[in-house]
């Protein structure tokens, strides 16, 4: 077991023998030396089963706005990488969890996937200090190399092509709204897909739903997004829902230069109206 | 709109395929209660038509989709079929806005049969509330049309208001014959100051009447709540619960036993059922 | 039944001679993912030796995603209704393990209940089936504990099992088998193999089998059981399981288009979805993930049991090993069957 791995579980067994909190909900070992498994601890002497390496994939905020599971467990901590800490961030923004009953055990992983990654624990216990981490540490590698140099590649194609190549990835899609769950920014009660009165977004996994499916989604997550990849990362499909949601990101920080998940005391843009908002795409 | 239907004609074992039924009357039975008395368009299919009473289909708004209900009408009446709903979503909203001449489809006869032709000379209670009566009345005129085969016969049916009674020239006219007693009753606050029935929820009202257990059937439906409170008026009567025959009300799609969405435990409403014993409903989980 | 031999090197061959009159849906490349679709031509299709299983299974061959009921329109004429396309082209489906080809008699007991479904029959009519043998199996597979093999004959109308020494073992199930073989007779030879010694490497990674009827007789008993909301709480909700998974058959039907025009489509459907269960009047009976996730083990193992006498799974894995969260209904499986065996009394909320 790795030093940043016992850590983790020492701040666990804290969080649960100092009656902080109900539960701990943090990553376990999956079936696979290269996958893990959200686990679900409650008591102290089972915090040996979290573990901390490179594969912690899951966006454990996801879990924060689960009515069944906080109706059990209305004081939760989950184990929070960067990005994760964002989406609490956004939650809290948008009034979908009170911050007096979350914990976060902060931790850094610094590039998902590879196995020889550092993982590390912050040091941080307070979402002030979390955040203010965010914004000096973590800000300036939030878009990777690899993430910008797609996305360029892509920018650098017509319209036409762009289209064509959109319109290839959203055929695969087979509706199973694996995106939808696994993202921390999608919590509504009843989604828009769900929605007949009236049938907003065809259900059929044609190119016409899948369409107005992907691209609606799109949408209600910018300016939202914190850049955690979970829905790329599980799309059984493999369609690079990321580049999409960098593209809208880019486009709020350049129109309004806002940043998701970095101050739970900021304003959202399409949450808000600023006298300076600029309205050159309008006009 | 009067226009024909035309169609292709099926597939041989098209088995999702709609019959077109054209609107041969609208009756307006309470605030967002319909009933729709059905004529066949194709008479091979008017011909070849059957059903047992108990039965549902699923009836189709062509653009809205699919909604399931009972046949309402007994299958002792031929040569059209009626069915009773109330607005609720998007189907049934689709299906309020047609007319009377205007096209609808309908997949069935779907599901298990009420087995009246077990209870020849039994008494039979129906004991219904709000919109559950379709089901009820199918049975109903059943009973009354082979009047002769059966006991005494019994009606207990409520609902929240006055204005919410579905069928209220037949519950009079039920009202009327002397070979049928009907007790009915409206949710306390629910009575105008010309009602004659009762007030009191239909469970009160059921323990009041005190219907006879000997060599008797008991036919009911309602929501939820009203079925639980009865079920425990009746048990504490003494009423076997294997002579307690209801209808479950699950959400259904194909009708037909292939989509999964009605199943409760191993069952499938839309095959083993609509229509159960209590007895039967006491075995099951509590998936519904 | 007949056993063959066959020349890897003459694979392609024999492929080349059923695109004359077929479509060849086979494993091809597609991006980072291997699945199955048309293959233009056998140079496309990905070596058997490259995959443990497509990421897609052969189901929507047979039962697609989406397709029309029927479609209708309003005119002046009146109401139009016109059903959907019962043609099927013919068609090979080839390098499907013997876990997906397991899954279709399994779905046959259902598409014909009672009621004869077409769709699938005439699909299932169209298709030959030719099916690889595994001679691995990874962490996620587990085929023999549900009762199947790396080497089954179920489903198939052809199985193709890899020899040590660049020969396949041909075993001709059925006449369509027999059908695809005379088309490219000259490539066969009478031949024998040893198939449990061919997949030796796979039997052996793969888990031993379970006790299924005790998983069966333990979720007769516990449906009321506390060990749902602990298996079903990080289960996300989606259709991911339920749409990769080759006997998930729940389906959702749909109108589209408007007043004047329209279509009626069958779509996938999965009851993890939190509105599959959703009446008009807003009652849910499966409110939580609990209950949504014990509907799919209960449906499974125990439910199409009472109905069809078979489990409806197959073991391929793609349930856990495409899971966001990595699901592990295997291991549950193991748990249930552990605690069937247990004396003490059941846990009950």
């Amino acid at each position: 077991m790795t030093a940043p791995q016992e850590e983790l579980q020492q701040r666990a067994r804290a969080l649960l023998e100092s009656d902080e909190a109900d539960v701990v909900v943090g990553y376990g070992a999956g079936n696979h030396p290269e996958r893990t498994t959200p686990v679900f601890i409650t008591r102290p002497e089972d915090v040996g089963e979290l573990v901390l390496n490179p594969f912690c994939h899951n966006n454990l905020a996801t879990w924060l706005t689960r009515k069944d599971l906080r109706a059990r467990y209305p004081r939760i901590a989950i184990v929070a990488k960067e990005p994760d800490i964002r989406a609490v961030i956004v939650l809290i923004q948008e009034e979908q969890i009170r911050r007096e009953d979350v914990r976060l055990i902060g931790v850094r992983i610094d590039t998902p996937g590879d196995p020889d990654s550092p993982c590390a624990v912050l040091p941080h216990t307070t979402l002030e200090e979390l955040q203010e981490h965010l914004k000096t540490e973590f800000a300036p590698r939030d878009l990777t190399p690899e993430q910008l140099a797609r996305l360029e590649e892509l920018e650098a194609l017509s319209p036409t092509e762009r289209w064509a190549f959109w319109r290839a990835q959203f055929d695969k899609c087979i509706r199973c709204y694996a995106c939808r769950q696994a993202c921390p920014m999608c919590y509504c009660d009843q989604c828009i897909a769900q929605m007949n009165q009236p049938q907003w977004i065809d259900t059929s996994a044609h190119p016409l739903g899948n369409m107005a499916w992907n691209i609606t989604r799109a949408f209600h997550l910018a300016g939202r997004c914190i850049n955690c990849g979970e829905c790329e990362r599980v799309c059984p499909v493999d369609i690079p829902l990321m580049i999409l949601n960098r593209f809208l990101a880019r486009q709020v920080g350049a129109h309004f230069g806002y940043r998701a998940g970095y101050d739970a005391e900021d304003y959202q843009p399409f949450a808000t109206y600023k006298c300076e908002d600029s309205e050159d795409f309008i006009l | 709109m009067s226009a024909p239907a035309t169609e292709q004609p099926p597939a041989t074992e098209d088995i999702y395929r709609p019959m077109l039924l054209r609107i041969a009357a609208i009756a307006h039975e309470a605030p967002g209660v319909r009933t729709f008395r059905l004529e066949f368009t194709n008479e091979a299919d008017a011909e070849s038509f059957s059903f047992r009473t108990g039965q549902f289909g699923e009836y189709s708004a062509f653009g809205a989709g699919e909604s399931t209900f009972c046949i309402a009408s007994p299958h002792t009446r031929k040569g059209y079929i009626e069915c009773t709903f109330r607005e609720a979503g998007r189907v049934t909203r689709a299906l309020a806005r047609h007319e009377v001449g205007d096209i609808v489809g309908f997949r069935g006869p779907y599901g298990n049969t009420f087995p009246v032709d077990e209870w020849d000379s039994k008494k039979i209670i129906f004991i219904a509330g709000g919109i559950a009566l379709p089901p009820v009345r199918s049975v109903i005129w059943t009973c009354l049309d082979q009047r002769e085969r059966f006991g005494d016969i019994l009606i207990v049916y409520g609902a929240r208001t006055v204005a919410d009674l579905v069928y209220k020239h037949e519950l009079t006219e039920w009202d009327e014959r002397d070979d049928v007693q009907v007790v009915q009753t409206v949710d306390p606050g629910g009575e105008t100051p010309d009602w004659k029935g009762r007030v009191g929820f239909v469970p009160t009202i059921v323990e009041e009447v005190q219907p006879p257990t000997e060599n008797s059937v008991v036919v009911l439906c309602g929501p939820p709540i009203m079925i639980k409170f009865t079920l425990a008026t009746l048990t504490q009567m003494h009423f076997p619960l294997d002579r307690i025959y209801t209808t479950l009300e699950n959400r259904m799609k194909c009708g037909l036993g292939k989509c999964g969405r009605c199943n409760v435990g191993p069952i499938y409403v839309c095959k083993e059922g609509p229509v159960f014993t209590a007895a039967q409903l006491a075995d099951l989980p509590m998936d519904y | 039944m007949k056993t063959l031999n066959l020349e890897a090197q003459n694979l392609a061959a024999l492929l080349d001679a059923a695109r004359q009159n077929a479509r060849l849906i086979a494993p091809v490349r597609d991006g980072g993912r291997i699945c199955f679709a048309e293959a233009a031509s056998p140079d496309d299709i990905v070596p058997h030796g490259d995959y443990v299983n497509p990421r897609n299974s052969i189901k929507e061959f047979f039962f697609p995603r989406s397709e029309p009921l029927l479609s209708f329109a309003r005119t002046d004429d009146g109401l139009q209704v016109e059903g959907p396309d019962t043609e099927f082209p013919p068609t090979v489906l080839f390098g499907c393990r013997p876990c997906d080809a397991s899954s279709l008699p399994i779905m046959d007991a259902l598409y014909d209940w009672d009621y004869h479904d077409s769709l699938w029959f005439e699909r299932r009519a169209a298709t030959t089936v030719v099916s690889i043998a595994c001679t691995r199996a990874d962490e996620s597979c587990f085929c023999t504990a549900v009762g199947g093999a790396p080497n089954g004959t179920a489903g198939s109308d052809l199985l193709l099992t890899p020899l040590p020494d660049g020969l396949l073992l041909a075993e001709v199930l059925t006449d369509k088998g027999q059908a695809l073989v005379d088309q490219a007779s000259g490539l066969f030879t009478e031949g024998t193999g040893d198939k449990q010694a061919a997949c030796r490497a796979a039997l052996d990674a793969l888990p031993p089998t379970l006790d299924l009827d005790a998983v069966t007789r333990w979720l007769a008993d516990n449906f009321e059981s506390d060990r749902w909301p602990a298996f079903s709480d990080k289960c996300l909700g989606c259709g991911c399981c339920t749409f990769l998974c080759p006997t998930c058959h729940c389906f959702d039907i749909a109108d589209e288009g408007g007043y004047r025009r329209g279509q009626r489509r069958r779509n996938w459907d999965a009851c993890q979805f939190p509105l599959f269960t959703l009446h008009a009047s807003g009652h849910n009976p499966r409110h939580d993930q609990a209950a949504r996730w014990r509907q799919r083990i209960e449906h499974k193992f125990n439910y199409y049991v009472q109905k069809f006498s078979v489990r409806s799974c197959v073991g391929c894995g793609r349930c856990i090993r495409h899971c966001p969260v990595n699901m592990n209904i295997h291991a549950q499986l193991s748990e249930i069957a552990a605690a069937s065996a247990e004396p003490a009394p059941q846990s009950s909320e």
